[in-house]
Formats: structure tokens, C-alpha cells, sequence
């Protein structure tokens, strides 16, 4: 088992005046750079405090996340098992024709039909309690924790719905008033690959932080799909678009990258925090911008500033 | 013995994969191995089995793993249009062959197949070994390896190698020679083609994983290790302009992310991508990098040719060796598979092992050569006196750019003899 800092190691004084109702997190990397680990401090700092989270992945599937826990000291199968985590695979079977086999209990067929009498997107506030009965994925509860996302070969609009399912999983969990938190990596797929428009996906985030208490968003921001210029393709435009929009909704912004002079054999890279947008300011609270060092070992990961040689 | 030793070690660390191999290497030299561990072996890091690229510095750079983790989809790219990426690709695929496992060619024709190259050395496994006095063993292996097709017809893949009771059973990653064509093994399966998309089709990649996920399925039935190769990805020559539209074309990666993922005990992906094309500088290019478990960029660097010519051509052919014609960069490391979230773990002390994954790491070279490709750790080598001499020097720019290919070429002649016994 390998350390890892705590989020109020990462956040400082400001971590204190993260967990709030409807809070954004935005989580930013460059290739090269892997987020995971803040990801499972995250969802370690949440689940050991017994909040129920909601875990949704478009780029990776949970078997790695479950192998990545395992090292940072994380059980996520049991978590699971108790039901305060629920994985939403976005990837496995993304673009795959939906074809539902015995181990993953989705009933396909009926699914678009049902969902899409339930929640047009970006719709008023939804009674919680109704919601549970429309969940197509309610057969798969107890046997299957983990659900399962398709759009099908050529996403359509309707095909879209699908997503619906974090929405109905996270009214779900809405237990004495407390919402459950929120981990989303990989939206960028929705825009690049499936041809979503990147207002649609801003939407489908506004629409999920009502019901959750803090969301995490992790996206991509290397400058080539960030700046943009009169040459940018649509592609660049949108996912700019909604990493831009994103972060100034945003209460905090972790943004990860690689070191401006080089490489070092002793640092991974640079973590900066600093604040978005948000309603943090309203609370009380402010969030102390810093950047930090970090190292990934297999001790694990240790953050350090700048200067302190990580000693 | 030594080589006994090390599986033995192997075996200890844990990995269920390699069991079966490494207990019959310990057992009577009559058995042959089980054929699911064949060109399998665990890594060095994580247990996690591996198979190889075909090219060892290849694999000794794949972030301490000594091997291409299965599960796991490589993206070469080449930011010039010479075909150096080509050759690592078809070393990955003669790999595949050699170890009889199923290799999967997306895109090319029968053609590109036919071009795969030959086992050069049957013995030569390290890279550290001289190819000088080793051409007695070498002759002693090959009698013995037609000894042992006859001998084990019925026993199919394992007669490749393992016909010498000094060498370990299986070797992982074999040397090739690009001025010798493969022939396939009776044992091995020949490549399986996928045609490119038809220039018409509006969701062009639709017809390729509908067959590639056939045969995946079929693959995964029978446990045999599949190798996927896309080389060229998108080059305008084989795929239609449709293809290289975002969603196409992400879909279709993510997609074949989701299959190695799916069949991760399995299948393994190598995708060579012309960066002239679609330079890294887009946004297409860099989602393509960040769906694909590691990102290799070659970089051939004309005056590095020219001097690899130079060398070549003034007869010390031996020196060309050392020669590099471009850089390598590791814009991507392969995590610690099954989610470490650690790219390129101080595990291996190296530092080829240590800084991968970070852009402007520790500079990287290749050479390709007519025996192999090599990539190496480099420093600007000391002008020796050829200041000046360089910049001179008449190269026609066709013999530079073609050099993947013209280098083979020119090495033909002297290698027939090379090999002659």
C-alpha cells in the first residue's frame, strides 16, 4: 500500500470549505500527466467519511480503478459492495452495440423507452423519490453495482438519455437530505467521439451538480485543445468551450502538468490550485491559490513545495 | 542454468501467467511448454502479463514493464514520411507470428504482410551479444530447428525455439532481420487482413470492429494472444476522407480502448500515425494520444540520416550501428497497468525507465539498421573533424527520406554473405 496526501493536505485552509452543497471541482491534466491519484484521494477522503459517491468514467473502466485503489490503499470493491460507491462505466461499451449478456443485467430494450419518458435534460427540479422506480438499471443493484453506459455505434439525440442514468443514480442515493458527491472523468469523450455538443454536456454538468453535493470533474487541458485560435477546428473550439466554462463555474481548480523546465528524476509534476468562478467566495470561504510539486512513486504520491527538495 | 534460475525467480514473484512456462522449462526437456504462456511473460514491475514489441529496446523502454503489457494499445507516431514507424510495427507483427500468435493487420493489404522481416539470429536474444563469433552457434541452431520440425510436427508452436536444451524454452522477444522475409512457421497462423474502410462509407470504421470484434471473440475462446496492427492510420492512401473526421476516428480509438480492455489477457494494439498529416498541434491528435496507453513519437532528423548514410557508405558498416537517424520522444508512458496511476515508475534505476512519460525527457535514438532497430539513450556525439564536411557532403534527399527502406536495400548484397553456410 502506497501513501497518498489528503485533500486537506492538497487544499490547505481551504479544503474545510469544500464539502458544500452543489460545489464544482475541476480536475485538469496534460498528457503525461495521470490525475488518478487525486481521484482516489477524493474518493478516499469521502468514502472513509461515509458519503455515498458517484463514480462515472468515460475513458477508463472500473477494473483499473480498482487496481489503482488497491495499491493507494483503497477498497473499492467493498465500497462498493456496501453500496456508498457506485461506478458508472461510460467506457466499456460506449460505442458498442448494446447487447445485454448475462453478467451485465441492463435491459437495453427497454431502457431508451422508459428513460425517455422521465427527464428531459436540463428540466426543473425532479421529485428525488420518483425516481428509483424509473431506474432501468434497478434490476442490477445488488448482483451488479457497477452500470453501464451505451450510446450505441452512431449516438443519436434519444441515444443521449443514457445519461440520464448518473442523474437517476445520484437522486438515488439522496438519503436525510444529503446529496452523495460526484467523480466524472472523461467527458471530453462525449464531445470528441461522440459528437455531442459541448453546451449539451455544460448542461448535463449543471444538471448534475443540483443533485450531488461536490462534483469532480476531470478533463484534459493540454494548450493544444485550450487555445485556440481562427484555425481551430470544431473539435479544439468545443472542448476549450466546456474546459473554459467549466472552470469558471468552478469553485477550486486542480489543474496538473508537467514541469516547465524539463524533466526531473524527482518530480512528477506541478499541481496548481486555484480558484474558479464559483459561489466559494459566498460561503465563506476562500480558496487559497498555491502550486505544489508532486512525486509519484511506489511509496506512493507526495506533494512538496517548491523548493523544499521533497526531503 | 542461468536462464532456469531466472524463470525460477519469475515464478516466486508471482504471476499466474507464467507458471505453466516456467514449470516446464524446470521440467524434463522433453515436455514442451503450455502454448498460452508462449511470448508471454510477466513484468518486471507489476506481474502483469507481457508480451514483446519484437524490439527489445522497444520493450525495455515501456516504463520498466520489459514488455508490452496485454491489454494495452501503443500509438508510434513519425513526424516525417520516412517508414521507420513501419519497421517497428512489422517487427511487432513477425514477433507475433514467430510466437504463434494471432496478428491482426488493419488497413494494408496482403502486400505490407509480405514484408515482414525474417528471423535473423535464432540465438540472439540479448542485444548485448555480438553478432561477430556467433555464427557457429548460429548454424548449429538452425540444423537443429529442422531437426526439430520434423521431429514435433504434431507439437505445434513451441518448435520455433526451444529446440537448443541451453536456451531457456521460449524466448520473449527474437531479432529480425529486415533484409530477410519472414517465412510463417507450419506452426503460425498467417496475418489475418482487414481491408481499409471503402471510400464511400459513411461510418467507416463500422465494418472494421465489427470484424476485428469477431475475431476477438473467436480469440478469446481458444485464449490466443492477438496482436492488432493499424499501420498508417489514416494515411489518405488507404483510408477515405470521411475517416479522419473526430467522431470517426475517436470513436473507433476509443472503441479499440474499450476492446483491449475488454480481451486484456489477450490483445495488444500498435498503431503507426503520420504526424505530417496530423501534426501534434491538433486537437484530433492529442485525443488520439490521451486514448492510447503510450505515445511514441520517431523523429527522423535529416542530418542524423545524411550521416548515417556517410558512415554506411564509407564501408565500416559496423559503426553505422551507432549511428542515429532521429530522435525518440515518450510523450506517454504505459501506467503501471491495471491502474497504478504511476507513469514511468524509478523502479528501473536506468533512467530510460525512470523519466518516459515527460515531455523533453532524457533524450532518446534510434537507428535502424538492416540487423534491427535500436533505441538508445543520446547525447550529441563529439564532431570528429568533420566540421564543414558535413553540410558538403552531396546526399540526394530521396536516399534520405527513404532511408526505413533504402537502407534495407543497401544492405542486401553484403548480408547474403553474412549468412551463407
Amino acid at each position: 500500500m502506497s501513501k497518498l496526501p489528503t485533500p486537506a493536505e492538497i487544499l490547505g485552509q481551504s479544503f474545510k470549505f469544500l464539502p458544500q452543497e452543489s460545489q464544482l471541482l475541476l480536475i485538469t491534466s496534460v498528457l503525461g500527466t495521470s490525475p488518478s491519484w487525486l481521484t482516489y484521494t477524493l474518493l478516499h477522503n469521502s468514502l472513509m467519511n461515509g458519503e455515498n459517491v458517484v463514480f462515472v468514467s468515460f475513458i477508463n473502466e472500473y477494473a483499473y480503478f480498482r487496481e489503482g485503489g488497491k495499491r493507494h490503499g483503497l477498497d473499492l470493491p467493498s465500497h462498493l459492495k456496501k453500496g456508498t460507491l457506485t461506478f458508472i462505466d461510460g467506457f466499456s461499451k460506449l460505442f458498442l452495440p448494446s447487447t445485454p449478456t448475462p453478467t451485465q443485467s441492463i435491459p437495453t430494450a427497454a431502457a431508451p423507452s422508459r428513460v425517455g419518458g422521465v427527464i428531459p435534460s436540463r428540466g426543473g427540479p425532479i421529485p428525488p423519490r420518483q425516481i428509483p422506480q424509473s431506474q432501468p438499471q434497478a434490476v442490477a443493484t445488488p448482483t451488479d453495482p457497477i452500470k453501464y453506459i451505451s450510446l450505441g455505434p452512431s449516438p443519436s439525440p434519444t441515444a443521449l438519455r443514457q445519461l440520464d442514468v448518473i442523474k437517476t443514480t445520484l437522486q438515488g442515493l439522496i438519503s436525510n437530505g444529503a446529496k452523495p458527491k460526484l467523480v466524472v472523468e472523461g467527458l471530453e469523450v462525449l464531445i470528441a467521439a461522440a459528437g455531442v455538443d459541448a453546451r449539451v454536456v455544460e448542461d448535463l454538468v449543471y444538471d448534475l451538480r443540483e443533485v450531488s453535493s461536490t462534483a469532480t470533474i476531470l478533463l484534459p487541458s493540454d494548450s493544444v485543445l485550450i487555445q485556440t485560435s481562427s484555425s481551430s477546428t470544431p473539435l479544439e473550439l468545443s472542448h476549450a468551450n466546456l474546459v473554459l466554462s467549466l472552470g469558471h463555474a468552478a469553485d477550486a481548480i486542480l489543474s496538473l502538468r508537467l514541469l516547465d523546465t524539463g524533466v526531473a528524476k524527482d518530480i512528477s509534476g506541478v499541481l496548481k490550485i486555484t480558484r474558479g468562478a464559483g459561489n466559494l467566495g459566498e460561503t465563506g470561504g476562500i480558496v487559497e491559490e498555491k502550486e505544489m510539486l508532486y512525486y509519484e512513486s511506489d511509496a506512493g504520491v507526495r506533494i512538496f513545495a517548491r523548493g523544499s527538495g521533497g526531503h | 542454468m542461468s536462464f532456469r534460475k531466472r524463470s525460477v525467480v519469475l515464478n516466486t514473484s508471482g504471476s499466474s501467467n507464467s507458471t505453466p512456462a516456467a514449470a516446464a522449462s524446470g521440467a524434463p526437456q522433453s515436455t514442451p511448454p503450455t502454448p498460452p504462456a508462449k511470448g508471454v511473460r510477466p513484468s518486471f514491475l507489476t506481474g502483469v502479463p507481457t508480451t514483446s514489441t519484437g524490439t527489445a529496446s522497444l520493450d525495455a523502454l515501456l516504463s520498466g514493464h520489459e514488455g508490452l503489457p496485454l491489454g494495452s494499445m501503443v500509438l508510434i507516431e513519425e513526424s516525417s514520411t520516412t517508414d521507420f514507424a513501419g519497421a517497428l510495427l512489422r517487427y511487432y507483427a513477425a514477433e507475433g507470428i514467430v510466437q504463434g500468435h494471432n496478428v491482426v493487420v488493419i488497413g494494408a493489404g496482403e502486400a505490407w504482410g509480405r514484408e515482414l522481416p525474417g528471423l535473423s539470429d535464432r540465438k540472439e536474444d540479448n542485444e548485448d551479444i555480438k553478432k561477430k563469433g556467433k555464427e557457429e552457434r548460429m548454424k548449429i541452431a538452425w540444423r537443429y530447428e529442422a531437426l526439430g520440425n520434423r521431429r514435433t510436427v504434431d507439437s505445434p508452436p513451441s518448435l520455433q525455439m526451444g529446440t537448443d536444451a541451453s536456451e531457456p524454452v521460449s524466448l520473449f522477444c527474437h531479432t529480425y532481420d529486415l533484409t530477410k522475409r519472414l517465412t510463417i512457421p507450419s506452426s503460425s497462423k498467417p496475418p489475418t487482413y482487414i481491408p481499409p474502410p471503402p471510400p464511400t462509407s459513411t461510418s467507416p470504421f463500422s465494418s472494421i470492429l465489427s470484424s476485428l470484434s469477431t475475431l476477438l471473440a473467436a480469440a478469446s475462446s481458444t485464449n490466443s494472444i492477438t496482436r492488432v496492427l493499424i499501420p498508417n492510420l489514416l494515411s489518405p492512401l488507404s483510408y477515405p476522407p470521411s475517416s479522419s473526421h473526430p467522431t470517426h476516428l475517436l470513436q473507433f480509438i476509443h472503441t479499440l480502448r474499450s476492446l483491449t480492455r475488454q480481451y486484456s489477457q489477450i490483445l495488444t494494439i500498435m498503431i503507426s500515425f503520420p504526424l505530417p498529416l496530423y501534426p501534434r498541434t491538433t486537437g484530433l491528435t492529442r485525443h488520439l494520444e490521451h486514448l492510447s496507453d503510450a505515445t511514441i513519437e520517431l523523429h527522423p532528423i535529416p542530418t542524423f540520416l545524411a550521416r548515417f548514410e556517410m558512415t554506411k557508405s564509407s564501408s565500416s558498416s559496423t559503426s553505422a550501428d551507432d549511428i542515429p537517424q532521429g530522435l525518440v520522444k515518450v510523450w506517454k508512458a504505459i501506467e503501471g497497468k491495471k491502474g497504478t496511476g504511476i507513469v514511468g515508475s524509478s523502479s528501473k534505476g536506468d533512467g530510460s525507465g525512470g523519466v518516459v512519460g515527460m515531455e523533453g525527457g532524457d533524450d532518446l535514438a534510434f537507428m535502424l539498421t538492416r540487423r534491427r532497430m535500436r533505441i538508445e539513450r543520446f547525447s550529441l556525439p563529439v564532431d570528429e573533424g568533420d566540421d564543414g564536411g558535413d553540410e558538403h557532403k552531396p546526399h540526394n534527399p530521396s536516399s534520405t527520406v527513404g532511408e526505413g527502406v533504402g537502407g534495407v536495400e543497401a544492405g542486401k548484397k553484403m548480408h547474403k554473405v553474412d549468412l551463407e553456410f
